[in-house]
């Protein structure tokens, strides 16, 4: 498959990289991880019950096939028109996803450990390729998969384009209503709500495409997947994309006359949105899982620890401890619940809506079984989850048709729910995750003055050692020795009062 | 389903409060049958050949004592003329053994800490009233115990007193002050409730209830969790550092090998509470200190009351799963973990387990060494919550070691000399180059301990050797191994200084 090599994006590493390729790529693909733990590759598809979605992002069919970025690249590195620009296909090469396969290469040191421990080869393995190259719900990788496959590529995030290829050439395809295309198998980015379903597959996890970063993989060495904040990453990733407002004015013009409503929602709204979804994804990771671990053959072990906030054990273990000081929020002490980090934002854009519910009473119930029994119990989680999963999806519905353009009021009511979350915040990375989405929002809000809105970004992005343009994959690793005191991070999430009148 | 069983829990635990209100703690007691053993027929331990006595001993795990519901205070015993006499040389130590108790041993204070901030604050996160009134706090900071029946005031202030070791003075107060009593036999006074303590076996059974803990004294999780420290006990080390209120002439203590017969004693004694602790934590029914946390706080019961508590993560490893994530590297450990535990799952005991290690392993210890290996198989490979049978298999495990250890410790108290040299052998093996090495801070430290203990005995046990290089070293390998505020891990371990150690013995 040499002759395939002068499609490689530029950007890729050339040494060991291709070698790791070609290894990929000639290794058929095993369906089973021999012994050890983290049999992700073994799950069945969950329930039917838990699988229906809003958001869409998995109901995609299932009989379309993959093309291949090679076809892909054909119009979209063209000069054909502004939604094909050169930049598409730059930006996705200069995109890390673009280059995931390549951690599973024995070269990748990281890896080489993992394997030893697990015993598995990460390239033949399932589970490992579910995130960094397809998911096995997609077509399977085979020798004979397009070299362009590799790595997260088009048809990973936008769905696999047997059926639409053609059709979404068509001039008429531009305008369809998104569930005639979300029909031909393209996944509907623009929602919000999909978009954030999309990405948390990966990065939070998913029971029905097989992608799930169990303890044992973690404690194998996998990095831990970060706490993140869908817009201003994929913002800070290069968006190969425009928004409809950023169009040509004819484009414009013509979205309006067909009734184009799929953006929306505004950009602080989109945050929120999107941080519900990310939540959703949590929530219902832990349902399907305890699904298939109570099920007639349970595949699974209970408990899967990844389920679980990552700091409820991995904390400072000095005396005296900063832990109790922060508190429970009335749950049994000690024992382990669900992420914390997505509930600040998800919290805000809760009290965003007309209802305002607040994040823990939504989540009570669910939480409820993890103060009953340690981890709680499979088939008690998977009822208990109906509640939470019900109630966010209803709040997303109701931010999803968005807001009038130039709604101050509404802006600002936002901005102080985002300002709330972060400070009554229990953890840093969920204050960062908080920032994240409110710190561009902040930066432009004429609700307040320009010197009190810099200095409170200033002081926020500071203490938790952001970027002030807002959160990216590169700006919220700091040095674990610098991890901001929480009280600090609260105090500098208070803002002043408003100047502008209300 | 779920929700049924968990209605019949709420019955069940209302109606153990009731009980516990209306009949105290006794009628309570013969009112909770023991829990059936879930594996009969057929036991699985019957296939090791053991005969037609039950290996796993009597299903009682609470501590020999009992519950010791005293109401009379260190008062009544610190009388000028009785144990609270002035301090002096030209006196014998009983007639100033209060005196010196409350002036120079912490128990005296272990109710004062019940009104600290942390204890304030531990008290909130627990929702179960101030701390110095909760009985969950209160059977191991006073001479309380669970009855509902609260200990007055000025009793709680006496903390750990003395009807806490020496027995609920009740029956036996003023008997052991007349000449009948020189002349009663261990059994007799036993029968009053006097408690013996002179020799090590009976200290240490009498201090694990509380540093260890049993099925009414528990540092679970949640009070750890809460800002409780952990308990690290290590019952010759512990003993050495207690202000002696009592003389040791005519006692075990005088000879040279008490404090290696201390520890050795200690280490099966604790290994044994060790295994009943967890026997009681995986049991179905912790009815007593269930009962103990609904009286403390009715309104929280229905919420914030675990109605279930297996897996109890204190019997794990802390640092299993408080490590740190950043940065991880691949994991070094891995190559320490046994070849029975997965990957990613913490390991159970390490502490009371890494002194029992040295001591095991000779071929008179076949028992407690099965019973070791055999449960952490056990709870190594898997700990989840919901399987009814394996907790059964688990707590029959527990047992089973329980009494091979409590066997193990009354053989080492019934030899006439303790030698241990095959531990010291050990500890040398453990450090000795291209070997396993020591595992675990907590290996380290129950090293050091062990080497002080042996080595207790001063110049006759040194041979050759300067007492005082010996010191130094172990001073040394002390320091090494010791937190420091604001640490997060473990200290890194100096195999070196071992090495340099051994190197200035005989």
């Amino acid at each position: 498959m040499g002759h395939r090599f002068h499609q490689l994006p530029p950007a890729l590493p050339r040494s060991g990289a291709l070698v790791a390729l070609v290894l990929l790529l000639a290794a058929p693909v095993a369906g089973s991880l021999p012994g050890g733990v983290g049999r992700a590759d073994d799950l069945p598809p969950p329930p039917a019950t838990t699988a229906a979605s809003i958001t869409g992002a998995t109901t995609a069919t299932t009989t379309a096939t993959f093309k291949g970025t090679v076809t892909c690249v054909r119009c979209h590195r063209s000069e054909q028109g502004e939604w094909t620009g050169p930049a598409t296909t730059l930006h996705w090469r200069e995109d890390a996803h673009s280059r995931a396969h390549l951690a599973l290469a024995p070269t990748n040191e990281r890896t080489a450990a993992i394997e030893r421990v697990l015993g598995i080869e990460a390239r033949r393995t399932r589970a490992c390729i579910a995130c960094h190259s397809h998911a096995p719900a997609e077509p399977a990788v085979t020798a004979e998969t397009p070299l362009l496959h590799a790595g997260i590529s088009c048809e990973t995030c936008h769905g696999a384009a047997s059926a639409y290829l053609e059709p979404h050439a068509a001039k008429e395809w531009r305008f369809l209503p998104t569930e005639e295309k979300s029909a031909f198998g393209m996944h509907d980015l623009r929602s919000p709500a999909v978009k954030a379903a999309n990405c948390a597959a990966c990065h939070v996890g998913d029971i029905g495409s097989g992608r799930l970063v169990t303890h044992g993989m973690y404690a194998a060495g996998h990095p831990p997947l970060r706490p993140f904040e869908v817009e201003s990453f994929s913002t800070a990733l290069g968006p190969h994309w425009r928004r409809i407002e950023a169009k040509p004015e004819t484009i414009r013009a013509e979205a309006a006359a067909a009734g184009y409503r799929t953006e929306a929602a505004g950009p602080i709204d989109r945050s929120l949105i999107e941080g519900l979804g990310v939540l959703r994804q949590s929530v219902r990771l832990a349902a399907d899982l305890a699904a298939v671990a109570e099920g007639e053959t349970p595949q699974v072990s209970w408990p899967e620890l990844s389920l679980h906030d990552c700091r409820a054990c991995h904390h400072e273990l000095v005396l005296p401890s900063q832990r109790p000081a922060l508190g429970y929020r009335r749950h049994v002490p000690g024992r382990p619940t669900l992420p914390a980090w997505p509930l600040g934002l998800a919290g805000a854009a809760l009290r965003s809506t007309p209802e305002k519910p607040a994040v823990d009473d939504l989540l009570a119930p669910l939480l409820a079984e993890f103060d009953a029994v340690p981890f709680g119990t499979p088939r008690a989680v998977v009822v208990a989850a109906v509640g939470p999963l019900t109630g966010i999806d209803a709040a997303i519905a109701r931010l999803a048709p968005g807001r009038a353009r130039g709604d101050e009021a509404g802006d600002r009511a936002a901005i102080e729910a985002l300002a709330a979350a972060g400070a009554t915040a229990d953890d840093v990375d969920g204050a960062r995750v908080v920032a994240a989405a409110l710190l561009p929002a902040l930066a432009t809000s004429p609700a307040w003055g320009a010197d009190e809105r810099r200095a409170a970004c200033d002081r926020i992005a500071a203490i938790l050692g952001l970027d002030p343009a807002g959160m990216s994959p590169g700006s919220h690793r700091p040095a674990p020795t610098a991890t901001p005191d929480i009280r600090a991070v609260r105090a500098a999430f208070i803002l002043p009062a408003p100047t502008s009148p209300r | 389903m779920r929700r049924q069983e968990r209605t019949g829990w709420g019955m069940v635990v209302a109606a153990m409060g009731f009980v516990l209100f209306a009949g105290g703690m006794e009628l309570a007691r013969t009112a909770t049958p023991d829990p059936p053993c879930p594996l009969e027929p057929p036991c699985p331990l019957e296939s090791r050949g053991e005969g037609e006595v039950c290996p796993a001993g009597p299903a009682d795990e609470s501590m020999p004592g009992g519950a010791m519901p005293s109401r009379l205070g260190v008062a009544s015993c610190s009388a000028s003329s009785c144990h609270g006499g002035p301090k002096g040389t030209n006196h014998a130590v009983s007639t100033f053994a209060a005196t010196l108790w409350m002036e120079r041993d912490p128990h005296a204070r272990a109710s004062e800490v019940l009104h600290s901030g942390r204890s304030r604050r531990m008290a909130e996160l627990l929702g179960i009233g101030p701390a110095h009134q909760a009985r969950r706090c209160l059977v191991c900071h006073s001479m309380a115990d669970l009855s509902p029946t609260p200990l007055p005031d000025d009793l709680v202030a006496d903390g750990v007193g003395c009807a806490s070791c020496h027995g609920d003075p009740t029956a036996w107060g003023s008997e052991h002050t007349l000449d009948a009593w020189k002349g009663m036999g261990r059994e007799e006074r036993a029968a009053l409730g006097y408690r013996d303590l002179s020799t090590p076996l009976d200290r240490v059974n009498n201090c694990t209830r509380c540093h260890v803990g049993d099925a009414e004294h528990d540092v679970d999780h949640a009070l750890i969790a809460a800002g409780h420290p952990r308990l690290v006990f290590e019952f010759a080390a512990y003993q050495k550092r207690a202000p002696r209120h009592w003389s040791p002439a005519g006692r075990a203590e005088v000879g040279t090998d008490f404090q290696a017969r201390s520890w050795a004693v200690g280490q099966a004694a604790t290994l044994a509470a060790t295994a009943r602790l967890l026997a009681a934590r995986v049991s179905d029914q912790p009815a007593r200190l269930l009962a103990a946390r609904v009286s403390d706080q009715p309104a929280r019961a229905t919420s914030a009351l675990p109605g279930g508590r297996w897996p109890e993560f204190a019997e794990f490893d802390c640092q299993g799963c408080h490590r740190s994530i950043a940065g991880v590297a691949p994991p070094a450990v891995d190559a320490l973990r046994p070849g029975w535990s997965a990957v990613g799952t913490p390991a159970w005991q390490p502490w009371s387990q890494a002194g029992g290690a040295l001591l095991t392993g000779s071929s008179a210890d076949g028992d407690v060494d099965r019973g070791l290996t055999d449960l952490r198989r056990l709870l190594e490979r898997h700990w989840g919550p919901a399987d009814q049978t394996r907790r059964g298999r688990v707590r029959l495990e527990a047992r089973a070691l329980a009494a091979a250890a409590a066997r193990r410790a009354e053989q080492i108290e019934a030899r006439d000399e303790v030698d241990l040299d095959d531990v010291a052998t050990k500890i040398e093996a453990l450090v000795a180059e291209g070997g396993p090495g020591i595992g675990s801070w907590e290996a380290a430290v129950q090293s050091v301990l062990a080497l002080e203990a042996i080595l207790d005995g001063g110049p006759a046990q040194l041979g050759n050797a300067d007492s005082h290089d010996v010191d130094r070293e172990l001073a040394g390998l002390r320091e090494s191994l010791r937190y420091l505020p604001r640490q997060e891990t473990p200290p890194t371990l100096r195999r070196s200084d071992f090495k340099r150690l051994r190197a200035t013995l005989p």
